[in-house]
């Protein structure tokens, strides 16, 4: 264990800083796949129940993107910025393709566009 | 005191008062915005409360939201400075649940920032009642006149009256509001969670081991590119389908 804190507290904590509900978060779950009913999430969040990883996972996806949001929202736009050519920016299907790459040695039928051999 | 010559018309007050809860009771099936609902609210309760400059409303939600209404521009600044000082005698009324009477606010001393602030304009006397529904004060409801000791405690009976029924009322709208929203969001949430699992699907499609080794995918993808899940879900949908041979074989 490297946290202090159970990992039901750091949701809690999220949760609060996010500015939600229970409900709120139980919605932002449900929208990201999550399965155990707005209950079963309550009760995890104050250390009464359990909750399995895979939908502490979904929970954690709901919670960082709500703390995303608010923490963009509430950053200074710059005056200069440059603009990046689109094959620079790290682009979510070429982490995928990584991913399947490192995972199997299934090829998948998308050809990454740029050389990505490095790691 | 003052108290008979305003009371002598008691019986046609209850009447008109009976008229005015049954308004209220309307409210509720004709589907009003907490908005409206509070400044109909408002207005029913300055013509209630006899000697009655403005009246206003103050809605706090569970999350510390304020909604208001009053029915005349001095109470909106009595109440504003109060809410300025966060002290004054309907924030009394709503943190301690009790009725509270200025009788006249140039005597008045509980409030010493906030007297000294409202002295400027023309009220002199005001009734408070925190609005309760199920034992929590939702808010608080305020009359006030420009007449000092306008009120007496028949008005501080009248305004709890009126207070209670339209606790309820302004508790039923806001439940209703608040499954409006939440349905809203349901729908939202669904149409989201279509997505990931399609794009749960395609992923597995692809390789991945089962559901939760395709969400763990889209979590680092959405993680490392910076990029909502639903969006990395969207391009994995939309990827798969231009590869579709169906879509650009005829």
């Amino acid at each position: 264990m490297t946290d202090t804190h159970p990992r039901h507290q750091l949701f809690e904590a999220a949760r609060k800083r996010a500015g939600w509900t229970v409900q709120q978060l139980w919605v932002g779950y449900l929208a990201v796949g999550g399965s155990r009913d707005a209950f079963d999430i309550e009760a995890y969040l104050y250390g009464l129940g359990p909750l399995s990883d895979d939908q502490q996972d979904i929970l954690a996806t709901a919670v960082n993107e709500q703390l995303d949001d608010i923490y963009r929202a509430a950053c200074v736009p710059y005056i200069a910025t440059l603009t990046l050519e689109p094959r620079w920016c790290q682009d979510p299907l070429t982490i995928l393709d990584e991913l399947f790459g490192a995972r199997s040695p299934e090829p998948t039928h998308r050809a990454p566009p740029t050389a990505e051999d490095a790691d | 005191m003052t108290d008979s010559p305003r009371f002598s018309d008691a019986p046609q007050r209850l009447e008109e008062l009976t008229a005015v809860l049954a308004q209220m009771g309307a409210v509720v099936l004709s589907a009003e915005t907490i908005d409206s609902t509070i400044e109909l609210v408002t207005t029913l309760a300055a013509e209630t409360i006899p000697a009655t400059t403005g009246a206003g409303v103050t809605l706090v939600d569970a999350h510390g939201k304020r909604s208001m209404a009053a029915s005349d521009p001095l109470v909106e600044r009595a109440d504003a400075l109060q809410y300025q000082f966060d002290s004054g005698p309907c924030l009394t009324a709503w943190r301690d649940q009790v009725t509270v009477r200025v009788d006249d606010i140039d005597g008045e001393t509980r409030w010493p920032q906030w007297t000294a602030a409202v002295a400027e304009l023309d009220l002199r006397a005001m009734l408070s009642v925190p609005l309760v529904t199920s034992g929590a004060a939702i808010g608080a409801i305020k009359v006030y006149s420009g007449q000092p000791a306008a009120y007496n405690a028949r008005a501080e009976r009248l305004l709890e009256l009126f207070a209670r029924q339209a606790a309820i009322l302004l508790s039923n709208t806001q439940a209703l509001a608040d499954a409006r929203r939440l349905s809203a969001q349901l729908i939202e949430a669904l149409n989201n969670r279509d997505i990931i699992a399609q794009a749960q699907g395609v992923l597995i499609a692809q390789g991945a081991a089962n559901d939760q080794a395709a969400f763990a995918m889209l979590a680092t993808a959405s993680q490392r590119s910076n990029t909502k899940m639903t969006a990395v879900a969207r391009r994995v949908i939309a990827s798969a389908i231009s590869r579709n041979p169906s879509r650009s074989g005829t």
